[in-house]
């Protein structure tokens, strides 16, 4: 936490409402992102995210200053998340869409991003895979996606992550691997993109 | 196979620089780096892909202005858990129900008296005297065989 | 409210008070107790039981298994004794059976009797409720069992 983050996290809890607006301006892009990637529906990402900052306000006061600010808005997140899925009767548990028809690269399930290295002859390979990628990620476990992106996007390590799901970190470490053996599988399997064979 | 499943999560952990890389697994090394940076590469959004931050703001405050919702009563979380898991709520009532069943049956018991019996001492005239007693079954009675004739049938 | 507080506390200090001076006078006080002796005369065949033995019926089995299959009553006897009193029950074969009981043990564990039966004198220390039998008088092709039961009644 910087000395800036610092300042605002304790303005805020003194209840200076500007304060947290500027956290939250600093915070919302990351946490709109990671619920987009595990819900993958806009509209509730966007709700998850109002409702993570309204419950972050009001919890504030319980924020222990040691803990990383983002990774404590991850963890709220995550419990939004977690509330919302039982409040729908969505489990992770259900068979998800890995029975599903794989979805059709050019519609973009996942959200894209800036891309693509500079060289022209590559360029069209590599943002096929990166479409693949985005595809696979679609069809893993919404549990798995989320520790995906925690770790892969959010660059949090397997204790943040750990505080954030509220598990331990050889569950973190278990989980991860799973998911990216899934991630591996679905690649392979589905979209023909093994990164277990050497890049040309 | 469990040691394939071993060795990868070890590359797994290598690649995320937890531990040393093995030069005999550094495929897979390897491997899970490229998949962490495609992963990395095809997540960000775009720019245009987040949502003002005025209109996320503006669910913030309209949230902060709604009465906060009320704190649920054990009960009606009870309700809430049973309409939502009733496994979870039956089970543990059901298996309290049982032990209070079972609870009641052994206390409301009939008492079995205990049969222990001590012969402290005994004074014959004639015949013999066999005290018959299983100390591991207290209920089972003692008998003192009193014995005038060798062909007593004790 | 001053009265109920009053009466509450009262009530407290004669709870004490009985407890400490009733407590030890009862405990150095035996208890009178019930013993009831049954006298059974009992052979290998054929098989009968007496109705007023069928409540005994399976200790009957558990302690003698298969050696006997007719149990008939010869007797049932109860009488409330006090600390030396006696119990004395004559027998079919012309003997006498007599339990006296000694009071209890100073852990107030075990009640004691003496069992004089003809020549053979035993002394015995069990439970209450507790029950024991005597056996081995030959008597008209078969033998006779006495069980001897105490039951405390009073403290």
């Amino acid at each position: 936490m910087d000395a800036l983050e610092r300042d605002l996290v304790a303005a805020a809890r003194q209840g200076d409402r500007e304060a947290f607006r500027v956290l939250a301006e600093r915070y919302y892009g990351r946490v709109y992102r990671m619920l987009l990637g595990r819900t993958r529906d806009p509209e509730a990402a966007l709700d998850l995210t109002q409702e993570t900052f309204a419950r972050a306000l009001r919890g504030l006061p319980q924020f222990e200053m040691t803990a990383a600010f983002h990774t404590w808005l991850y963890r709220i997140a995550h419990n939004a998340v977690v509330d919302r899925a039982r409040r729908l009767r969505v489990h992770d548990a259900q068979p998800l869409e890995d029975d599903a028809a794989p979805a059709a690269a050019d519609e973009q399930p996942f959200p894209v991003g800036p891309r693509a290295p500079g060289n022209p002859a590559d360029a069209v390979e590599v943002e096929e895979s990166l479409r693949a990628v985005r595809a696979a990620l679609d069809q893993v476990r919404p549990a798995y996606r989320e520790i995906l992106l925690l770790r892969e996007v959010e660059g949090l390590s397997y204790h943040e992550i750990a505080a954030v799901l509220n598990v331990r970190p050889g569950t973190v470490m278990s989980r991860l691997f799973a998911a990216r053996m899934a991630l591996r599988e679905v690649l392979r399997d589905r979209y023909g993109l093994d990164v277990a064979v050497q890049e040309r | 196979m469990w040691w394939r499943r071993w060795k990868s999560k070890r590359a797994m952990l290598a690649a995320d620089g937890l531990r040393e890389r093995d030069p005999a697994n550094d495929a897979e090394v390897q491997a899970f780096q490229r998949l962490s940076r495609l992963v990395r590469d095809a997540a960000p959004l775009g720019p245009g892909e987040v949502p003002p931050f005025d209109a996320v703001w503006a669910g913030v405050e309209r949230r902060l202005r709604e009465p906060r919702p009320e704190a649920r009563t054990a009960l009606a979380g009870l309700r809430a858990m049973l309409e939502r898991r009733p496994v979870l709520v039956l089970a543990p009532v059901g298996a309290m129900i049982l032990a209070a069943v079972l609870g009641v049956l052994w206390w409301t018991r009939p008492a079995v008296p205990s049969n222990q019996c001590f012969v402290d001492s005994y004074e014959v005239e004639s015949g013999t005297v066999l005290i018959d007693q299983d100390p591991d079954q207290p209920e089972r009675p003692t008998v003192i065989w009193h014995q005038v004739d060798s062909r007593g049938e004790g | 409210m001053g009265a109920r507080r009053w009466f509450g506390r009262t009530a407290v200090c004669l709870l004490i008070t009985g407890l400490l001076s009733a407590g030890p006078i009862e405990a150095l006080a035996d208890p009178v107790v019930l013993v009831r002796v049954t006298v059974i005369h009992a052979k290998k065949s054929p098989p009968f039981l007496h109705d007023r033995v069928k409540p005994l019926w399976d200790t009957l089995r558990k302690t003698f298994g298969d050696r006997f299959a007719y149990y008939d009553l010869v007797s049932s006897t109860e009488r409330e004794v006090a600390r030396q009193g006696r119990v004395v029950v004559p027998m079919p074969d012309g003997g006498t059976f007599a339990v006296e009981y000694r009071g209890v043990t100073a852990d107030g564990r075990f009640l004691k009797l003496t069992v004089v039966h003809d020549d053979l004198t035993s002394r015995v220390r069990i439970h209450d409720q507790g029950l024991f039998f005597q056996a081995g008088k030959r008597w008209q092709g078969g033998v006779l069992i006495v069980g001897v039961q105490a039951s405390s009644v009073s403290r």
